[in-house]
Order: structure tokens, then sequence, then C-alpha cells
């Protein structure tokens, strides 16, 4: 018998990302921009645009949203370090 | 029996209660396109006896192709429409589908019509599949994905992986997008 093992991967560093993993973005949201003509397309290049350009009016995690707001060098520097750690193949 | 496809379906689709050929904007087409608007298909020798079926809310009638229609509805492909007319009834018993097939249905449709979609055309650098399941069946509410980080911004050279569920109720309801997880599995 197979289970899964309780490898959990750290959330991505950003302000909009929950510590679970989830992403919070308002059109992924059923009560705020969702409609059921967004496509997986337009969703997946929210989710890119997001990423360069955080919400900080619902943020998801303390550390990142503390950074970016606090110190925007310090979170760069951060970013280039996650991009380092998930390459483009 | 032989069935059309592509534009020969949508064409015969579009044509209508009043069975004549290729006449845009017809009043099946109309008519079918309100919600809750009932259709009755006659039996014909194709069916055991006539049905009804009700126009669900999210369905957009004038972006389904026939075999779209057909399948969601659950009715034999080789149904010639032109044999569909509008039904206006108070009465909604006569609908021979229960609520959560159709919507079930409508969740792997509009999931299938993504895939193709997405297979035809998606911008450069993103992937996104439906995974496949620990016995290798694909899982189509449950899709892989991956999002490079726009060039020209500190996210340039990243690619970040994601997985996507999708509830019975999409697309009404939102997909969850979630970190991709490298989940081990052990034995035990």
């Amino acid at each position: 018998m197979l289970t899964r093992a309780g490898k959990f991967t750290p959330p991505l560093f950003h302000p909009n990302v929950y510590p679970s993993g989830t992403v919070c973005l308002s059109i992924l949201n059923e009560e705020e921009g969702w409609k059921p003509a967004i496509t997986i397309k337009q969703i997946l290049i929210g989710i890119q645009d997001l990423l360069n350009d955080p919400n900080p009016e619902s943020p998801a995690q303390a550390e990142a949203y503390n950074l970016f707001k606090k110190d925007r060098v310090a979170y760069e520097r951060k970013i280039k370090a996650v991009v380092k750690d998930n390459p483009t193949p | 029996m032989a069935q059309g496809t592509g534009e020969q379906d949508r064409r015969r689709f579009d044509a209508g209660a009043s069975g004549k050929p290729r006449q845009p904007a017809s009043s099946y087409r109309q008519a079918s396109a309100l919600p809750g608007t009932q259709l009755r298909f006659s039996s014909l020798g194709h069916l055991p006896h006539s049905r009804f079926v009700t126009i669900q809310p999210a369905v957009h009638v004038q972006q389904l192709t026939r075999r779209d229609f057909c399948t969601l509805h659950n009715l034999p492909l080789a149904i010639p429409l032109s044999y569909c007319e509008p039904y206006k009834s108070h009465n909604n018993s006569t609908s021979h589908l229960s609520a959560h097939t159709t919507i079930m249905s409508l969740c792997i449709n509009r999931l299938q019509e993504e895939r193709k979609q997405w297979r035809k055309d998606h911008p450069f650098g993103f992937y996104a599949k439906p995974a496949r399941g620990a016995n290798g069946v694909t899982d189509l509410k449950m899709w892989e994905v991956g999002i490079p980080g726009r060039s020209g911004t500190i996210w340039a050279g990243g690619l970040f992986k994601l997985t996507m569920t999708f509830p019975d109720e999409y697309p009404t309801k939102p997909p969850k997008c979630k970190q991709f997880q490298n989940e081990v599995l052990i034995g035990c």
C-alpha cells in the first residue's frame, strides 16, 4: 500500500501566496473577480502578472509582505534567489 | 449513421427548429440561448421516447457545437438537431437529467474544450496539462501548470509550477491554484 509522505515545499516567497502554497488572486475568488468565461490561459497570465506586481491590499504571508513593504532592495535580492531555485529548464 | 463535423455541425446546429438550413440567428438558436427554456426532442426513431431538456444558465449555446450540446444533454450524436424544438412548459419535472449530472458534464466539457484550445495555442514558456494519477489515468480536474517569470522583470528566468484543482461546479466556481508539491510515495 502506498501513502503520501508529508514532504512539504515551503511556500513561494511572494506577498500573495499563502503559507499553504495557494495563490491569492481576485479573479480566482468566487466572491470577487471570478467569471465562468475566464479561460485557463487568462488565469495563468494573471498569475504571471501578479508575480511582478503583488497586491499589497491582500497579503497572504507575513514574510514576503513585510520585506516588500519595508526593504524593497532586500526583497528584490530575495526574489532573485527564488528565481535561481526555480529555473526554467 | 454519418456524423457531420466541425463547421458543418455548427451550421446544422444553428439551423433552427424551423428546419431551414443555414439560417443565421434562427428561432431555435435564440430560444435555446435563454436559460430555463425547455427543448423537446422528438422520438423519430432515434430515441425511445420524446424527452425534454432545460437549457442551463451557464451554457452559452452560441458557442456550443452540436457534439458538445449532445454530450451535455446525454443525447445520441446522430440526432438531427433540426428535429429539436423550443418547448415552453411550467413543469420542470419533465427533465430527465439530474442537476448533478448536468453540472459534472458542464465541468468536464469545459475542461476538454480548454485542453483543446490550449493545445491549439498558448503563450510562450507556459505549460498546462491534466495530471496523470498513479494508475496512469488522466485526471481532467487536476492540471499541472508552469508559469514563466516575465522577461524584463526580476522574475525572468524562473519557472513556477502550480497545481490547478477544478471543483465539480467549475466553471461556475473558480479553480484553486496551489504551488506544486513534490509528493513522495512511500510504501507502508
